[in-house]
């Protein structure tokens, strides 16, 4: 009898799984979407009544849902059959690719615009203290802009370039703080033309929004050559992957398995470098600019210098004690960054006795207070495009 | 709470059948209008009050009814009806209508009453309406007394049809809240009926409704006359799949616990005419216009003077019963006239024009509507229109527009075919059997029961039909699971 069967294999599928969910324990915490689960809400009277509970239960459900990785990448699995390109707000690209996509109107906002003036802002006024050739500022294009032949057929993301239209149209309208245009553009680092012309390489990650660490070092080699510096040669490091089973945060909005995994290199200088580095003021130092112990969790990119820390400082002890790049002696450079600086630190810091990387979002002291204080010979503003547009902590740059 | 939600699926409705079909027959209305209180409480927990106030008013008047009978005084009935009527459109008018109308009043006369601004409770259109078809069926004598208050607010609040509609006249199911007769088939049936219902709602309604929105946020050289028609066409499909889809879902869970509700939606974008459409979109509010006030009106009675006035009247109403706002008002408006003209000029030239230019004339005409459906600033509305026709003073297309084509192009496809009856008649040719929803409708069981096929063939075809089914509830729980965008479009009405 069909009928029965039927009747009785929706009840029993729906009850099944409904009873699997409630036996099953919760779970705290998503490896895969590297971000914590929603708990079983605690039943107020409060809540019941202004009906909070209700859209707490269904985001608790959603998260605790038994086997959920795999209903995410069911979704994904069929939203591809569909046809789409794009799911969950990444492009599916060529060459097993996964690039973040971003729309006009997820980044054209009133923060963009408050971020570009503040930090133009800035420049100006730390360039006219510290001279303008120990100034610079990088705002590095996302993976949209430059892999543009990774993209599906016929992607139309945001135009990231438009971003330096409105940085050099704005000073303009404003006689008060209007600057010859070569002064203006001068301290910016022309990285998106670097990276644009080494398009063809492994510059970002597949399944990561970050850039790799060739992509760092040609990041790296923009900054040194807007300033006359020579970097140094990649003949003068040892590349090699440190792990091969790198899955990033694009990976984690897809729920990619391990067959999607991609390594992380690290490019180590051939020849003896002392560093010391600190993690947010501590007294502790450490002699690598390398966290190991990352390698073996979700967030592997936080390898490079220990993930994000409000405060992060490195000591060259061989500059100090002159046996490397005497030109850098003395000299202290300030990174305020975002975690794309976190690959290319490492490059920066065999140029200077000192640098100190400052995350707006988890510092609290006035930047202009810690520039003094620590005696700061060099600024440099580094954050990824899009990031950067919706970054509210830059309104705390000061 | 919604049909499309996890919690629904796989906490509420299986503990619900089960308790429902362990219960004795006597216990069952009681179980279903608990569960429906639990149902709506859920996401209204204060307006429940109001769902049993209405349901105890109607209640009531319903007894009064057939007390005055009792005591020889049946003219008494009129005002027994016109109080519960003023109740049930007090009810709507403070809930629902207060912050438009003073608003309109404080435009025109210049004053500064406060607005309420009370939230509007959902589905208070469809079970006020509900209430009021209850005394208005009884008066008339098209239904009888219900004297048992359970089984009056199981009707009520019946989950299935309680947010969304369908508008399920009492007269309808009078006899089936105290007489009914559960079935494996009848609920077979259901399953079929809920699954596509949800799959319509999650798998086309969702992603339209999130490309419609990506649409309205796309300005500056982005924007362009391909994309806005892009935009209505989803929209068009958004609202439709939502729609229909909640419909069948109720259609289909009321089958699995015995009970026939009308057909609501039929193929509405196949329609050759607006008159047509009408016939084929939300019949369910079409006739309830009909029924009590159209015809009651006078309806094509009285002279064309009074029926102008009754149809124009009817789709005014039709309009804000969609929404307290000025562009619902216009919207049915806008559909009574065009209903006027084809009636009375437009109909005997249009029926001798090839049959796809009629259905280019009535989509064409759908979607100007939806236009107006969509934007409740009116402004906006006209500048989305302009911008259809190439005054909006934008590009014919843009970047943008044609990775957003290409990427939905297959998703408009399947749209487009869904809305016909074609994977209708796939369906019947291979699962077989399959009355149409007007049968079920007219014969019952007994058309199911005869759905029930021997022979091996249909064993498989049998066994095929439950695996896709729950294939397809399946998947829909991927999306679910996903969070993907999941609005729930009725707030306004």
């Amino acid at each position: 009898m069909n009928s029965k069967t039927q009747t009785f294999a929706f009840i029993g599928l729906l009850a099944g799984l409904g009873l699997l969910g409630t036996i099953l324990p919760d779970r705290a915490f998503s490896e895969t979407e590297n971000r914590y689960l929603a708990k079983r809400p605690k039943v107020t009277w409060e809540k019941l009544v202004s009906g909070k509970l209700g859209s707490e239960y269904d985001k608790y459900l959603s998260d605790q849902f038994p086997g959920r990785d795999g209903w995410v990448r069911v979704q994904a699995e069929s939203e591809k059959l569909f046809g789409k390109k794009d799911i969950n707000g990444v492009y599916l690209g060529k060459d097993g690719y996964y690039i973040e996509k971003f729309d006009t109107e997820d980044l054209d906002g009133p923060v963009l615009y408050a971020n570009l003036e503040k930090i133009r802002a800035f420049a100006l006024d730390a360039a006219q203290k510290l001279g303008e050739n120990h100034v610079r500022m990088m705002l590095v294009p996302s993976a949209s802009e430059i892999l543009k032949d990774k993209l599906p057929f016929a992607a139309a993301p945001y135009d990231q370039g438009r971003v330096f239209g409105e940085l050099f149209s704005a000073g303009a309208s404003d006689p008060e703080q209007s600057v010859p245009e070569t002064e203006q553009t001068a301290v910016w680092v022309p990285v998106e033309e670097m990276l644009s012309r080494h398009s063809r390489e492994p510059i970002y990650y597949r399944t990561d929004h970050h850039w790799t660490s060739l992509g760092a070092y040609y990041g790296y080699q923009a900054w040194a050559e807007s300033l006359g510096l020579k970097p140094w040669e990649p003949g003068a490091f040892d590349v090699a992957p440190v792990t091969e089973n790198f899955l990033g945060t694009i990976a984690s909005k897809l729920s990619l398995g391990q067959n999607s995994a991609e390594p992380i290199s690290i490019y180590q200088p051939k020849r003896p470098v002392e560093y010391e580095v600190f993690y947010d003021g501590g007294a502790e130092g450490h002699s690598e600019l390398y966290s190991w112990s990352y390698l073996d969790k979700k967030d592997k990119y936080s390898v490079f210098l220990d993930g994000n820390h409000g405060l992060t400082e490195i000591r060259n002890n061989s500059i100090r004690q002159g046996t490397l790049c005497p030109e850098g002696k003395g000299k202290r450079l300030l990174i305020i960054k975002d975690s794309f600086a976190h690959s290319m630190a490492p490059f920066l810091a065999n140029h200077f006795e000192t640098v100190y990387m400052v995350d707006l979002r988890y510092f609290n002291m006035p930047v202009s207070r810690f520039m003094e204080e620590s005696q700061i010979t060099d600024v440099l503003v580094l954050y990824q495009i899009p990031g950067f547009a919706k970054e509210k902590s830059v309104a705390n740059l000061r | 709470m919604v049909f499309s939600s996890l919690l629904f699926l796989f906490r509420f409705l299986p503990v619900m059948m089960i308790l429902y079909f362990a219960a004795p027959k006597g216990l069952r209305n009681g179980i279903l209008f608990l569960g429906s209180l639990i149902f709506y409480g859920w996401g209204e927990p204060v307006y429940v009050s109001l769902l049993l106030f209405s349901t105890v008013v109607d209640y009531a008047h319903g007894r009064l009814i057939g007390y005055v009978r009792e005591k020889g005084r049946p003219e008494l009935g009129k005002w027994l009806v016109a109080s519960s009527a003023c109740i049930n459109l007090a009810l709507l008018g403070v809930f629902k209508y207060a912050d438009f109308f003073i608003g309109l009043v404080n435009e025109t006369a210049g004053s500064q009453i406060p607005l309420p601004g009370l939230a509007l409770p959902i589905g208070i259109s469809f079970y006020t309406f509900q209430t009021m078809s209850y005394t208005i069926d009884v008066y008339r004598n098209e239904a009888k007394i219900q004297k048992n208050i359970i089984s009056f607010g199981a009707y009520v609040a019946m989950f299935p049809q309680l947010i969304a509609g369908p508008i399920v006249r009492y007269q309808t199911i009078a006899e089936e809240l105290d007489e009914r007769r559960e079935s494996f088939p009848l609920f077979s049936y259901g399953v079929r009926m809920f699954v596509i219902g949800l799959m319509k709602k999650v798998l086309i309604a969702n992603p339209m409704g999130a490309l419609w929105t990506e649409v309205q946020g796309i300005g500056g050289d982005e924007r362009s006359v391909l994309l806005v028609w892009m935009g209505i066409l989803a929209f068009a499909m958004q609202i439709y799949y939502d729609f229909s889809g909640y419909s069948d879902m109720a259609v289909g869970l009321g089958s699995m616990f015995g009970f026939h509700f009308p057909e609501n939606f039929h193929y509405p974008y196949l329609a050759k005419s607006i008159t047509d459409f009408w016939r084929r979109w939300h019949i369910s509010l079409g006739t309830w216009f009909k029924e009590y006030v159209y015809i009651p009106l006078g309806g094509n009675r009285k002279g064309r003077g009074k029926q102008l006035r009754n149809i124009l009247i009817v789709w005014i109403l039709t309009g804000i019963w969609h929404g307290a706002a000025a562009n619902f008002c216009l919207w049915g408006l806008y559909f009574g006239v065009l209903l006027l003209v084809e009636k009375f000029c437009l109909k005997k030239y249009l029926e001798k024009l090839p049959a796809w230019f009629q259905h280019m004339y009535a989509m064409l005409l759908v979607l100007f509507g939806w236009v107006l459906f969509a934007h409740e600033d009116l402004g906006a509305g006209l500048r989305f229109g302009k911008e259809m026709i190439g005054l909006g003073g934008i590009a014919v297309t843009s970047p943008r527009s044609v990775y957003l084509l290409v990427s939905c192009l297959p998703l408009f496809v399947l749209a487009v075919i869904g809305s016909t009856e074609i994977p209708k008649r796939i369906g019947n040719r291979i699962f077989g059997g399959m009355p149409a929803e007007e049968n079920v409708q007219a014969a019952g069981i007994a058309a199911v029961n005869g759905r029930l096929q021997t022979g091996s063939a249909a064993r498989w075809t049998g066994l095929a039909e439950t695996v896709l089914l729950l294939a397809g509830i399946l998947l829909c729980t991927a999306y679910l699971v996903n969070d993907s965008y999941n609005p729930f479009l009725y707030f306004r009405f």
